[in-house]
């Protein structure tokens, strides 16, 4: 290839490139006229090249800008200050149908035998200005949503630290952005939440366990002034440019959290008056039955319907005078519970010796063991040990838990008492073979007005309120009652209380 | 219009035994009707069919099955779709009276009741339910 050759082939290279790139490509003279266009500026500005060559390159930008166009390059060919060669920047372009377009424009200046030239580059960027312009659009719109939601919203980096709060983020914790950005997100907690935080964290990165992220949480805020206040947190994790960052979406809660509260407490009122309501009427219905035996039996006698001094007349009688007894009892414990439910109940505690007590138990409550056929047997009691009760509470209790044993016990069987020591705690256990409680029944034991349903007559001879009472009364000396029951084996009733210390020991006679 | 026919036959279901005790003498001896008494529901559905009681008095508050309990089983066999079926009960609020009502029952007695006028206070809720049957 001669050099003649290699030049044509520059040259057709070269137009090949020109014809071929996206950019348009326009040489003009240092008259500002076209010398020059390629295809792609003959189609960016609507123009074919005829329409082009030769004219002043101000034709293809609207009036403002080709106005000062001639001035620019006068003024730069006579002083050398450049405006725009060089320098790539945005201008306006104007197609041949007078729609006006935005244009990035590089202008490099050149030598073509001996004259000036100048070589422009123009790209139609309408479209990415109109990504710009709508990717404006929509960061305006999400800020506008930042600024106005209710919600606090904190961007923090992956080291807890805030990069950017909203106006209600500021408005809930009372601080301003610039009080906030770079500082740990940590000084928005209390303690101990402030500490775990940073963990938190750590953890969440170098393990990915999760114990905030992607959960909502209620969580404690601290504001500006110190004050704490309840708030929901949900966090969620993103990356902006490769880097990791978290937002936190805040929403003060104590407005529902205060009305939560009053619907709970107005809601655990109606519940502690439905409570009381149906105690009256259980009351009402406990104090009525025993009533109707009692009134009807004298009713019946009274008003002639039998025989005075008969055997009818009798039972009649028996059955006045047994639940007048029962009626009494019902009252008694009706008193106890009132007192107990007011915290009036006195005790008067001594240091009460453990074998004298247990030894009086057995022998005043023997009528239930004659009644119901079975015997009170001490079977285990060291002695001298002390507890610190009232003896007349205590003795109801015994007198309760013993009346139980014996009524449900099968006849002729031993109803076993017996005190233990169990390191600073004395249990008192009182033990029977018999029915047991059903399973059913257990976890009822001792609620008021509860005995378990069953055909046994010897069931609804109590009042249904005397181990509620008992639960009661142990727990106002600090202890525990409990039992352990099989069905058709018996059961075992437990008093535990603490161990008295006997150097103090009161005469309790 | 014809008058109602004769109540003789009563079903007392009532778990307290001293109870059962008066009201029997005050439902035979005072007032002259024929009784079957039982302790509990159980026992009221073994022998209700064979006694077929024309008026059946319940208690409300009963260990396993209670009144109202009781009240649908019955109502479920078909002789007794229709047959008066009378609470006594010791709950004598008057919230409790209207919601024994309102399951059915043809009349509420209250306890403490008086045995003496027991058997004619029943016949008279039988003549009105009678009245309003028609």
């Amino acid at each position: 290839m001669n050099d003649k050759d290699a030049v044509n082939d520059l040259l057709a290279r070269t137009k090949a490139i020109v014809d071929t790139i996206v950019d348009g490509v326009i040489t003009i003279s240092d008259r500002g006229l076209i010398e020059t266009v390629n295809p792609a500026a003959e189609n960016i500005f609507g123009y074919n090249k005829a329409q082009l060559i030769g004219k002043n390159v101000s034709m293809l930008m609207p009036s403002n800008y080709s106005q000062g166009h001639d001035g620019y390059l006068q003024n730069y060919l006579s002083t050398g200050d450049k405006k725009i060669i060089g320098i790539g920047r945005e201008v306006t372009g104007m197609r041949l149908d007078g729609t006006t377009f935005p244009l990035e424009l590089a202008i490099s200046e050149m030598e073509v035998n001996g004259q000036r030239m100048f070589t422009g580059i123009v790209r139609d960027i309408s479209e990415r200005k109109n990504t710009e312009e709508k990717l404006r659009e929509l960061l305006a719109r999400t800020k506008a949503i930042l600024d106005t939601i209710v919600d606090g919203v904190i961007t923090i980096s992956d080291r807890g630290l805030i990069e950017t709060v909203n106006p209600a983020a500021e408005k809930i914790f009372g601080y301003k952005l610039q009080e906030l950005a770079g500082k740990n997100v940590s000084m928005l907690m209390p303690n101990p939440y402030r500490a775990e935080h940073d963990q938190y964290l750590d953890n969440y990165l170098s393990t990915g366990e999760k114990k905030i992220i992607g959960i909502g949480r209620e969580v404690t805020g601290l504001r500006k002034n110190g004050s704490t206040f309840p708030l929901e947190l949900a966090i969620s994790e993103m990356e902006v440019s490769g880097q990791r960052m978290f937002t936190g979406i805040v929403r003060d809660i104590s407005e529902r959290k205060e009305t939560e509260e009053k619907l709970r407490s107005a809601m655990h009122r109606v519940h502690e008056q439905q409570i009381k309501d149906e105690f009256i009427a259980t009351v009402s219905h406990e104090l009525r039955t025993p009533l109707t035996s009692i009134k009807a039996s004298l009713d019946l006698i009274i008003g002639g319907a039998i025989e005075a001094n008969s055997d009818q007349a009798d039972t009649l009688i028996q059955i006045a005078q047994k639940n007048s007894d029962r009626l009494l009892l019902l009252i008694n414990d009706i008193l106890d519970i009132s007192k107990i439910e007011s915290e009036k109940m006195q005790f008067n505690r001594i240091k009460l010796r453990v074998k004298p007590f247990l030894d009086t138990a057995i022998f005043d409550n023997q009528a239930y063991a004659k009644k119901h056929h079975v015997k009170f047997i001490l079977t285990e009691c060291p002695d001298p040990i002390y507890i610190d009760a009232d003896p007349d509470r205590m003795m109801q209790v015994m007198s309760n838990l013993m009346s139980n044993a014996a009524k449900f016990s099968n006849e002729n069987s031993v109803v076993e008492i017996s005190a233990t020591v169990i390191k600073d705690k004395i249990r008192i256990a009182v033990t029977d073979k018999g029915l047991g409680i059903p399973l059913e029944f257990k976890s009822r034991v001792f609620e008021k007005f509860t005995q378990a349903d069953t055909s046994d007559k010897r069931a609804i001879s109590g009042t249904g309120l005397g181990l509620h009472i008992s639960k009661a009364i142990v727990e106002q000396h600090q202890g525990e009652l409990s039992f352990i029951s099989e069905l058709d084996e018996g059961s075992t009733f437990y008093i535990d209380l603490q161990k008295a210390n006997p150097e103090t020991e009161k005469p309790s006679e | 219009m014809s008058n109602p026919p004769e109540l003789s036959r009563l079903m007392y279901v009532e778990d307290e035994p001293d109870i059962r005790v008066v009201a029997n003498i005050a439902l035979t001896q005072v007032a002259g009707f024929s009784v079957e008494i039982s302790p509990n529901g159980t026992e009221a559905l073994k022998v209700i069919t064979s006694f077929m009681p024309q008026l059946i008095l319940l208690d409300v508050m009963m260990p396993g099955m209670d009144g109202p309990q009781l009240l649908k089983k019955v109502r479920e066999l078909p002789e007794f779709i229709e047959t008066p079926i009378v609470f006594i009960t010791a709950k004598a609020q008057i919230e409790e009276i209207q919601k024994l009502k309102s399951m059915g029952a043809a009349a509420v007695i209250t306890k403490p009741f008086n045995p003496m006028t027991l058997g004619e206070e029943i016949r008279t809720i039988w003549r009105n339910y009678y009245e309003s049957k028609r």
